[in-house]
């Protein structure tokens, strides 16, 4: 302790020679990213010095990485020099004071879709004081939960807490050198969600329902790491439907699961972050590492993700399928409007015996979106009776958008069976006339229409974020038609 | 393993080494040719040749193509005499162009018909048909190779109704390193079925410097990549045929691979206003087959059908990749690749169908289908979609399996052989495609080679001849 | 009451209705028919709204409201309703989330209350039974994968649940064997009613046996050649349009 102590000393005079902010009590450092950010992220975070290494093990990798290229979206280079790495939460008097100062266009769009009135305030980001009752639910809900023996907190308090765990299986599934944008969050992660679930329990009830706004603030480089014990189940949410700003415009946050025998994870997420405005400007880069691992036989992991915001997404939410039986799931809307981009699919890796994964993608795009389903499947010579079936449709609406669908299979045992099927076609004009004569105004009649076409995914969606998602998607449509 | 970059020097690859004695750089070509073979050599400096990085040949190593050096070429007699030696496995008023060695023996051919000329590309620069060049893609890899290196092309304009096919033969007399050029012009309103066949190559040393007499006579049409008795040294051929298929013109274009050379092959296509192609693609395995088609509906209303049935055993490596691109409106196109894929073979398929913004009313279809039929054999596949209009239909469905075993115990319970039924259903599979030939000895031809190829295979046809 | 005077529309720039006229009381059902070409579908597009089918001249009011001047969906809230010849189907959709959002899409327009969930299905149950439309085809998605009959039989089902002013049902015979024609006629009509008036357009008499009209009219070249009583239509089917067709078909 005495020697982390030291070393976190030196460290503050290194950077303070280097001409950085060392003032610990400050909240933010200059930007910049070298060996003094990630140590000062560490020590300001109270890191134990295996994982401080861990951390910069990682930033020397991306140091020598480069930053991919083949993803079909397009956007100016991004300076990762000029982005400051790390920054405490807001303080309230930073943020609008009441609603009335609130963009109202913003709270139109929070009316339609249904959010609460108090969450509203939350979301956009105007200070409440005695934050209303989620501090107690908070409490009482972690309470049941520690019943159970389940652990359920933030990344940080996990490494304090139960370090032991997150050794062990932090960067399994994601290794630091994955991919450029994986790296990156390795060596800078602010914060995010630690799920344990123990053995033979099935969690009571959806995690991070309750917590979806208290997370809103740590969207940056968040990182999730969730393990299923033998035979435990767990359902998972993240995100939420209503629009979030932050004024980050870089994000990369990495997910990973563990599934051990017999567990079960499903994960499900609305993504919504701030889209730009209608000529592509601002919005977020959201550059999403998510995999999960079939550790033991039979297991399953089963992703669900609505992705309606970022003006990139860049995500592929994976399952290697270890253990023999285990099954992996992925099921996606993904809607991009005005000149929205995103480049997002799965990665099925068959490695255990009569293992199974489904895929089914529904692309949306309008206005001049851009839309690219990329999945891949591999089946290894291991996988004896391996089985995939694919399925990826996307919707066009509009003559300037686009859809890309860009499956790779790759094969390697012969009792293997594989199916892949895709179409592409636009919403029917006799389908829209069809609607508008029985009495649909346009907008609500693509909404409906939409929604129809998203309905097999959708149903994968625990029931109440199912239906906010189905008018996420009518609001995100709106102006693209007429 | 050795990765190959794209920004590997020439003076590191045995294969940009030039040719020694090579007659290339003494012709005394046309301007317009010198031209394109300058923007060749280039383009070579400047990309080089493919290697693993390069996502179109993610699955397919050149490294072997790359360490064969040029060898001197053979004496112009001796092409000629392969050239005769092929013609004779043809019937005597079948219009055959023999291309040795890469070199298009056009004045070998003097039974066409009114409407097809037949030059070599050389003299075609420099006269009034001087073909214009396809170019679909800026000319890099092996195509910018093959158009700095080639000896001498052909150019095949056909302007009338043509009732027979022509047929276009490469055969090798054992050079290392061959490049060959093909342009085919179909002009308004002509319609026409163009066969190519890449045969194997006669053993080595059959053609000496000296050149024995009866060495010409050992090509054989026939010989199958497999059952080969000591393995030659490899040698290479890197094939372009560029194909224009003017306003409401129709052609078939066949091509039948069945060699044991190390193949590259590049076709690309424009199909003008109410054109029709067919490309059928036929490959019967190959240590290295890799087939690139690209094609571009340049007027409206054009329809193309590219058809492909593979069988890959052995250690063959079977890769076609095929690109097709709607630029204009109300036009339509079908993929449909097939293949069985044994041993420990491998077979990759990447097919993109891409419709433009402007390309109103298109209609795109892509399908790909595997059968695995041993723990050993491997499958790549990448159909892929690029729609960047909503005025479209497209789809494309790829597949990946083993035989269906109720369809084998079907056919078992009414009396069949375990191997026969198998080898029924594998060629089942493929034959659809096969019977589209419009040719039908090219047909029966290569029915017979495919089902050679499958274990217990003979009587196949026998089976299906009562049938149809 | 349906009144359309002189009307003229076209189509990619070819004319098609070329000044037709025909008033429709309320309570009253009319008959078109006539040749294929002659314009009945691009009538019933014309009066519903569909894009690409351009009014020239003329006009075209229900009840005193200038239809011309609506869109589609204000159309169906003034209370025009088409029965499709090819009911279009939507995936993913069920039939009864459809009509419910079409009935209260309708209800809102009209400044109408709009019907919460047991009232709606209430009222669905009840005219389902009209048609004979089975309760499993209610919850499935709009059209998708029902049979020629019972695409039909879905129309009317939509047409007893929106209660529209002006019924238009084009070629609604089309693809039905005799039982189904049997059914669609006898909930056609069952709909029958003092304030509604209906526009039956047919090629063929068969259907004018089940759906007696009070007028037939026929339809040549853009325009009404001639009308009668329901005895015209047996009369054309006797001896064909041939006499009506214009020297330029």
């Amino acid at each position: 302790m005495a020697e982390a102590t030291q070393e976190i000393d030196q460290v503050l005079k290194k950077s303070y020679g280097a001409g950085f902010v060392t003032d610990i009590e400050q909240d933010i450092i200059a930007p910049g990213l070298d060996e003094n950010t990630v140590r000062f992220i560490s020590a300001k975070k109270e890191e134990p010095e295996w994982l401080l290494q861990w951390r910069l093990s990682a930033l020397r990798a991306w140091q020598r990485m480069t930053e991919p290229t083949w993803a079909n979206v397009h956007y100016p280079k991004i300076d990762y020099q000029s982005i400051s790495y790390f920054a405490a939460p807001k303080r309230p008097e930073d943020g609008p004071q009441s609603l009335d100062e609130v963009d109202p266009k913003l709270l139109e769009t929070y009316e339609k879709l249904g959010i609460p009135l108090h969450e509203r305030a939350i979301l956009a980001g105007v200070a409440v004081d005695a934050v209303f009752d989620s501090v107690s639910v908070h409490t009482s809900f972690r309470g049941k939960l520690a019943e159970e023996g389940i652990i359920f907190m933030s990344f940080s308090e996990a490494v304090k807490e139960h370090p032991e765990l997150v050794r062990k299986y932090l960067g399994t599934v994601v290794p630091v050198r994955d991919n450029y944008f994986a790296a990156l969050n390795s060596a800078v992660f602010s914060d995010g969600s630690f799920v344990y679930i123990p053995e033979g329990v099935r969690c009571p009830m959806e995690l991070s329902t309750y917590f979806r706004i208290n997370a809103a603030n740590t969207g940056q480089f968040e990182r999730t790491l969730i393990i299923a014990d033998k035979g435990s189940h767990v359902s998972y949410l993240e995100g939420c439907t209503a629009p979030q700003r932050d004024e980050n415009q870089l994000h990369a946050a990495i997910v990973e699961l563990v599934a051990h025998e017999d567990a079960e994870i499903k994960y499900s997420t609305v993504q919504n972050w701030y889209p730009g405005d209608e000529d592509g400007k601002g919005g977020i880069y959201n550059f999403v590492t998510k995999r999960g691992l079939c550790e033991g036989a039979r297991s399953k992991i089963s992703w669900t993700q609505v992705e309606t915001g970022s003006a990139i997404t860049w995500k592929y939410p994976s399952c290697v399928l270890k253990g023999d039986d285990s099954v992996g799931e992925f099921y996606s809307v993904a809607l991009s409007n005005h000149r929205q981009q995103a480049d997002t699919g799965t990665k099925m890796i068959h490695l255990g015996k009569r293992t199974r994964s489904t895929i089914v993608s529904k692309g949306i795009s309008a206005g001049h979106g851009r839309q690219t389903y990329r999945g891949g499947v591999t089946i290894a010579r291991s996988a004896e009776g391996a089985r995939n079936y694919t399925q990826c449709d996307s919707l066009l609406i509009g003559g300037n958008c686009q859809a890309h669908t860009v499956p790779y299979v790759d094969v390697k045992n012969p009792t293997a069976k594989l199916e892949h099927e895709a179409t592409t076609s636009r919403i029917g004009e006799d389908q829209l006339f069809y609607c508008r004569q029985r009495g649909l105004s346009e907008e609500d009649a693509v909404s409906l229409i939409v929604n129809g076409f998203a309905k097999e995914v959708l149903k994968e969606l625990p029931m109440e974020f199912a239906v906010e998602a189905q008018k996420l998607l009518g609001v995100s449509l709106e102006g693209a038609i007429g | 393993m050795i990765e190959v970059q794209a920004s590997q020097g020439p003076e590191d690859i045995a294969l940009l080494r030039p040719q020694p004695n090579g007659r290339v750089e003494h012709a005394a070509a046309a301007p317009s040719l010198t031209a394109l073979r300058r923007a060749a050599e280039r383009a070579l400096e400047q990309h080089g040749l493919p290697g693993r990085k390069d996502e179109a040949w993610r699955f397919t190593s050149v490294r072997g193509a790359l360490e064969i050096a040029p060898s001197a070429p053979a004496e112009l007699w001796s092409l000629e005499r392969a050239g005769d030696d092929v013609r004779a496995h043809f019937a005597a008023e079948a219009f055959v162009l023999p291309v040795v060695d890469g070199v298009a023996l056009v004045t070998a051919v003097d039974n066409l018909p009114a409407g097809v000329q037949l030059m070599a590309l050389d003299d075609a620069h420099r006269s009034s048909v001087a073909p214009d060049p396809v170019s679909l893609a800026p000319e890099r890899h092996f195509r910018a190779l093959n158009t700095a290196r080639f000896e001498r092309g052909a150019l095949l304009r056909i302007e009338g109704q043509l009732e027979r096919p022509v047929h276009v033969i490469y055969v090798s007399t054992g050079v290392s390193v061959a490049h060959a050029k093909l342009h085919i012009e179909v002009v308004a309103g002509a319609r026409a079925t163009v066969i190519e066949h890449f045969v194997s190559p006669r053993k080595r040393g059959a053609v000496g410097q000296g050149g024995s007499a009866d060495g010409a006579a050992n090509v054989d049409v026939d010989a199958g990549p497999s059952g080969q008795g000591d393995a030659p040294p490899p040698t290479l051929l890197n094939a372009v045929t560029d194909v224009r298929v003017g306003p409401n013109a129709e052609l078939e274009h066949v091509r039948v691979h069945r060699s044991t050379q190390l193949l590259v092959g590049d076709v690309a296509t424009e199909l003008g206003k109410d054109a029709r192609y067919h490309s059928r693609v036929v490959t019967l395995g190959g240590p290295l087959m890799r087939l690139s088609l690209h094609l571009a509906f340049t007027g409206k209303g054009g329809s193309a059908t590219l058809e492909g049935a593979y069988h890959v055993a052995g250690r063959d490596h079977v890769d076609h990749h095929t690109r097709v691109e709607h630029r204009a409106s109300h036009c339509t196109s079908q993929q449909d690749y097939r293949g069985v894929i044994d041993g420990h073979g491998t077979s990759v398929f990447d097919g993109i169908a891409w419709v433009h913004q402007n390309a109103l009313v298109s209609e795109a279809h892509q399908q790909n289908r595997n059968l695995l039929l041993s723990d050993t054999a491997v499958a790549h596949t990448k159909p892929h979609l690029e729609i960047d209009t909503d005025s479209v239909v497209a789809s494309h469905g790829a597949t990946v399996g083993s035989i269906d075993e109720d369809q084998v115990f079907y056919l078992r319970s009414r009396g069949m052989r375990e191997s026969q039924a198998r080898a029924l259903l594998t060629f089942a599979f493929v034959r659809e495609l096969l019977q589209r030939i419009g040719d039908e000895g090219t047909r029966k031809r290569v029915e017979e080679a495919m089902a050679e190829r499958l274990p217990d295979g003979m009587g196949l046809l026998e089976l299906f001849g009562e049938t149809a | 009451m349906l009144k359309i005077t002189d009307l003229h529309a076209e189509v990619g720039g070819t004319p098609i209705l070329k000044g037709l006229s025909l008033e429709i009381p309320s309570g009253e059902v009319h008959a078109i028919m006539g040749p294929n070409g002659a314009g009945k579908s691009t009538l019933s597009y014309v009066l519903s709204g569909r894009e690409g089918y351009e009014v020239t001249s003329g006009s075209v009011t229900l009840d005193g409201v200038d239809l011309l001047a609506l869109p589609v969906e204000e159309r169906a809230a003034a209370g025009v309703f088409l029965a499709f010849q090819y009911p279009v189907s939507i995936p993913g959709v069920s039939n009864l989330y459809f009509m419910r959002a079409a009935l209260n899409g309708v209800r809102k327009q009209r400044g109408e209350e709009e019907l919460d969930a047991p009232s709606f299905m209430r009222l669905a149950r009840e005219k389902a039974k009209l048609v004979e439309l089975s309760p499993e085809l209610l919850k499935r998605s709009v059209n998708d994968g029902f049979s020629g009959g019972e695409k039909k039989r879905n129309e009317i089902f939509q047409m007893a649940l929106l209660e529209p002013k002006l019924a238009i049902l084009d070629e609604t015979d089309s693809g039905l064997d005799i039982d189904a024609l049997r059914v669609v006629s006898a909930g056609v009509n069952g709909l029958r009613d003092p304030k509604r008036s209906m526009l039956v357009i047919t090629h063929y008499q068969r259907l004018l046996d089940y759906i007696v009209p009070d007028r037939v009219h026929v339809l040549v070249d853009g325009k009404i050649a001639e009308s009668g009583g329901a005895e015209l239509a047996k009369q054309l089917e006797r001896d064909g349009y041939a006499e009506h067709r214009s020297p330029a078909a």
